[in-house]
């Protein structure tokens, strides 16, 4: 090869892969604006907290009336040894529910108690180890914990208290 | 007068010519990757407004005893909106309802209209903003009550206008 063959030779090489780097440019830049991933578990976890929290297996029914008391939790429901299967039935995710799991811890601050249930147990005692671990994609599991003022309907009192939710959500 | 090459190191400019080529697409390639990536799409749900409201209809709907009478949090607000005496024993209540309830270690704020009351969790010299939605309800004298509450709620960072 002389020195203008490979000079041009060299030119060449240049110009094709300037043109291979602007055009993975362009593709990368493309693929950067176009929503290839949308992550619903924000929502995914808030609605099982506000379904659970709206749910008349946790809340007061007045059967007279025919009304749902939100925020009053009935403490004879969610203490009651049939809770879960209930509300597994109420927010019903399929036969096999691998979908949504939660801890309601109800904590009566007039007596300083605590009383605990769960909302699909079995997933949650399963995906909490995950959590807790700090792993994340598909597989590991999100969590979600929100506290709410409710009053608790212990016969025919009012107590106050605090609904503690904390969702777990599996990873799709 | 500039020196001739010989074949050889011409050979090797072009080696390294396109090695340098070569790099650069590489560096250039991984940072496009790095930095530009694929892009995620997070739906993120409004509902810390509605926890908010839920807790302030709890708190509503809180039994509590006025003079021997058994009422709720609602009803010593409206009492407490013409009878000044009952507006210290409904902030007494209220920020001991939110420290027990949601802990002293952050701040929690109800709005009654524009009487601001705050929790043991919030600064001193702070300010805090009232929360905008809120529960109404009415007075004896049929004016309607704002009720805003609020859980852990961050201090307003004003700016000075230079």
């Amino acid at each position: 090869m002389n020195k203008k063959g490979a000079y041009e030779a060299i030119q060449s090489f240049i110009y094709i892969g300037a043109a291979i780097f602007v055009a993975l440019a362009i593709w990368q830049l493309t693929n950067g604006f176009i929503v290839q991933k949308i992550d619903i578990a924000d929502v995914e976890s808030k609605l099982l907290t506000n379904r659970i929290l709206f749910s008349s297996e946790v809340n007061y029914f007045d059967e007279e009336i025919n009304r749902l008391y939100i925020v009053v939790v009935d403490l004879t429901k969610f203490n009651s040894e049939e809770f879960g299967s209930k509300i597994l039935n109420e927010i019903y995710y399929g036969k096999i529910n691998s979908e949504a799991s939660a801890k309601l811890t109800l904590k009566d601050l007039d007596e300083n108690k605590e009383y605990v249930s769960f909302y699909n147990e079995e997933l949650y005692n399963e995906k909490k180890v995950l959590v807790e671990a700090r792993l994340t994609g598909i597989g590991s599991a999100r969590r979600l914990d929100t506290n709410y003022y409710v009053l608790i309907k212990d016969g025919n009192e009012l107590k106050k208290g605090v609904l503690n939710i904390d969702a777990i959500l599996p990873n799709g | 007068m500039a020196k001739r090459k010989n074949k050889k190191g011409m050979g090797l400019t072009d080696f390294f010519s396109i090695l340098a080529i070569a790099l650069i697409l590489v560096v250039m390639y991984s940072l496009l990757k790095i930095f530009v990536g694929q892009s995620t799409f997070e739906l993120k749900g409004e509902s810390s407004r509605v926890e908010n409201i839920i807790s302030t209809i709890g708190i509503l709907r809180t039994p509590i005893n006025i003079d021997g009478i058994d009422a709720n949090i609602a009803e010593l607000i409206a009492v407490s909106e013409f009878d000044s005496s009952k507006r210290t024993l409904l902030e007494k209540n209220l920020i001991e309802l939110m420290d027990n309830s949601f802990g002293t270690s952050r701040c929690s704020v109800i709005c009654i209209d524009e009487n601001k009351i705050e929790s043991s969790g919030c600064g001193t010299f702070q300010i805090y903003e009232c929360p905008l939605d809120a529960v109404v309800i009415s007075s004896y004298d049929k004016n309607i009550i704002r009720v805003a509450f609020a859980y852990d709620v961050k201090p307003l960072s004003p700016v000075r206008i230079p």
